[in-house]
């Protein structure tokens, strides 16, 4: 592949990326509306549209993944296995925290963005151990 | 792992990115391999030999030795 068609790519890349994160930001407010109107349909609407609007990101998420080396790979990896340990923690301390009569019973709205945060502080702190200097 | 890369690269003239897009990755996997944070695959090690004329064990070196 050429630098041209590389460039394309990437561009159109960059481009798919921003357009899934406003799906991904639009698709639970738009969900909460469609479940506000109580029947059924537009409830089960409403979870396939909440759900779904994550689909389109983690697609170019996979996209971006599988367009970089083995470099980009391997940080990916291992920023997704530290998301995964954290979130377990998280999850566990929540539910204790929750048996132990100290917290409410949590709202999920806010735990499934944290997940997401988590995977960016991981990916962040990833990149920055293979980068700094020796 | 410890490696020559900089220094070969150096010699060569190269930068970061030149190199990289001589074996194909991007200039941050030169930047993480030479700073030996980053172990190159084996395909991606006989490249980088391939490409300096050496064989593996004169570029890539165990820490230490």
């Amino acid at each position: 592949m050429d630098i041209t068609q590389q460039f394309r790519r990437n561009v159109r890349t960059f481009y798919a990326w921003i357009g899934s994160v406003v799906l991904l930001g639009l698709s639970p407010i738009l969900a909460l509306r469609l479940i506000e109107n109580g029947t059924t349909f537009w409830r089960v609407a409403g979870v396939i549209v909440g759900a779904g609007g994550a689909l389109p990101w983690m697609w170019v998420l996979y996209r971006i993944v599988r367009q970089g080396d083995e470099f980009v790979r391997r940080m990916h990896l291992i920023a997704i296995a530290i998301t995964a340990a954290a979130t377990l923690v998280v999850l566990m301390t929540i539910d204790w925290l929750q048996r132990a009569w100290f917290i409410e019973s949590p709202n999920m709205m806010l735990i499934w963005p944290a997940c997401l945060v988590i995977w960016l502080v991981a990916l962040i702190a990833t990149k920055r151990h293979f980068e700094r200097p020796e | 792992m410890k490696n020559r890369i900089r220094e070969l690269r150096s010699a060569k003239g190269w930068s970061q990115a030149e190199l990289g897009a001589r074996v194909g990755v991007s200039r941050q996997a030169i930047i993480a391999i030479e700073t030996g944070r980053f172990d190159p695959s084996l395909p991606l090690a006989f490249k980088l030999a391939r490409l300096f004329g050496l064989a593996i064990e004169d570029l890539f070196h165990a820490d230490g030795n």
